[in-house]
């Protein structure tokens, strides 16, 4: 008898075998053409062939390099407004609406202004990410500190605590769920901005090496760089989550 | 739920409207100001209305403005109505919902714009693949969205609901429904909001319609003016429609 578990772990794992079979077996009976969509081993295959030949890695440095710094600005800048905001709340209340919009508005029609601003290099995509992905942490700072307990600040009062010290070890820990939360979806900004914007105007990074081989017919390397791209994505969210769940259980 | 309910009731207060208006406010100085300092690369405000106004004047702002809008109508509709019925579905179960959570999240954090040769290669340039391209975008995030709602309805009331013999279908319309709504009514929000950043994407990178392209067009001609003025009225429309949604949840669902 199986446990439930392993059923649940088992189901998914022939759901993906199933998805990679049809994806190998559909594109060879004809569906989709050739041109479209290849079998799943051409897509490994891509993926070997952009190894192999040393395109990917600075491509991928490139756009590590980017989605990193991002994510990092986000995380420092986002932490500190958001506690200043907490702190202002006449300011919060003014911001706050224009907040809930911000995921609104279609950052990609200003990457073009930032470019004229800042020529074709990394800083627009690196300003784009970061300025995406921190109204995230900004909003899920504030929120984790608006439910602080009354009984932990007559805790630091007794300690006679400074502002800084009351920040760092009484407040902020005490948002950390929340702050956990921001960080994750701070992370995914981060990765979509980057690729994204190389994807539209760029000479280099992951983004850039899909679009390229678009343009240029090597289907096989496009596909490669996708199935890259996914797995990327997958692995720094695997890895943001089990980072925020660590510092968690610290605590 | 204080602060809500007494935006709800309607009160404003001299204060709140001065505060409302801070950010426009300081958005507007700041663009002046980079606009003096940077002038090869920041437009005026008056400028940038300007291209506006022409561009109303000669046509195409409207006519690829409304091209735009429909591409992120039926994006919106699609996602929301997929992802909120894939979401039922699956969630309903616990070993669907079991094995799917974390595919669920998994997606969710790939960057799908790697997808939009395929999109291309499938639809060709037409407004279908906008749709198609906006769909794959806000589809995902709908369903985690709802999903993560609906696995969360508290056993005790599905207890009650069985207690008092409800069938399956009048359990989820009495119970699941109205306590989904409220989520169910943001999934559509987010729908719109992540059609909206993908269609105007997909217009960008490879389109014959849509202000994205025009967009495209005036990054190609340098024209500082025009690039300002279509960032600014699709900034505007996302956050005005955006505004129309919440208030609509708060009149819906606020009133507890």
């Amino acid at each position: 008898m199986m446990g439930y578990s392993t059923k649940v772990v088992a189901t998914r794992t022939l759901l993906f075998v199933a998805a990679a079979a049809a994806l190998e077996i559909v594109p060879r009976v004809g569906v989709g053409t050739q041109l479209e969509i290849i079998p799943f081993s051409e897509m490994l295959h891509g993926v070997w062939a952009i190894t192999s030949s040393g395109e990917l890695w600075p491509h991928l440095g490139t756009s590590l390099l980017s989605i990193g710094s991002a994510f990092l600005t986000a995380t420092v800048l986002g932490v500190a407004i958001g506690y200043a905001l907490w702190r202002l709340p006449r300011i919060y209340a003014a911001v706050s609406p224009y907040l809930v919009s911000y995921y609104a508005i279609p950052i990609f029609a200003f990457y073009p202004i930032l470019v004229v601003m800042f020529g074709a290099n990394r800083i627009p995509i690196y300003l784009l990410a970061a300025g995406w992905a921190v109204v995230a942490v900004v909003v899920s700072t504030v929120e984790g500190l608006a439910h602080l307990r009354q009984s932990w600040e007559k805790v630091a009062d007794t300690y006679h605590l400074s502002w800084w010290d009351r920040a760092l070890s009484v407040h902020l820990p005490a948002a950390w769920p929340q702050i956990a939360m921001g960080m994750r979806l701070a992370a995914t900004y981060s990765i979509l901005g980057v690729i994204a914007s190389e994807f539209i105007l760029s000479g280099e990074g992951l983004g850039h090496m899909v679009n390229h081989h678009y343009n240029s017919f090597t289907f096989r390397e496009m596909w490669g760089g996708i199935v890259t791209v996914f797995a990327v994505g997958i692995t720094l969210d695997v890895l943001v989550r089990r980072m925020t769940r660590g510092l968690e259980s610290e605590r | 739920m204080s602060r809500s309910a007494t935006v709800a009731g309607g009160t404003f207060s001299p204060g709140r409207t001065a505060g409302l208006l801070a950010v426009p406010a300081l958005t507007l100085v700041l663009w002046v100001v980079l606009a003096w300092l940077l002038p090869y690369a920041v437009a005026t405000p008056e400028d940038a209305i300007r291209a506006i106004l022409h561009g109303i004047d000669r046509g195409w702002m409207t006519k690829e403005l409304a091209t735009t809008m429909t591409a992120t109508l039926i994006s919106s509709v699609l996602s929301t109505v997929l992802g909120v019925g894939f979401a039922i579905l699956v969630a309903l179960n616990r070993f669907w919902g079991d094995v799917f959570e974390p595919v669920l999240v998994w997606l969710y954090s790939v960057p799908k714009i790697v997808l939009y040769p395929i999109v291309l290669m499938i639809f060709g340039l037409s407004l279908s693949a906008s749709v198609g391209f906006g769909v794959i975008n806000s589809v995902l995030p709908v369903a985690f969205l709802v999903f993560g709602v609906i696995r969360r309805v508290p056993a005790v009331l599905l207890k009650v609901a069985q207690s008092f013999g409800l069938s399956r279908w009048a359990t989820f319309r009495e119970v699941v429904v109205p306590l989904a709504a409220p989520t169910i009514f943001t999934a559509a929000r987010l729908a719109f909001c992540l059609s909206f950043l993908a269609v105007v994407v997909a217009e960008m990178l490879g389109s014959r319609q849509g202000l994205g392209q025009e967009l495209f067009k005036a990054i190609a001609l340098n024209d500082i003016a025009r690039i300002f003025g279509i960032a600014f009225v699709l900034s505007a429309i996302a956050v005005s429609i955006n505004a129309l949604f919440l208030i609509v949840q708060r009149l819906l669902f606020d009133r507890r």
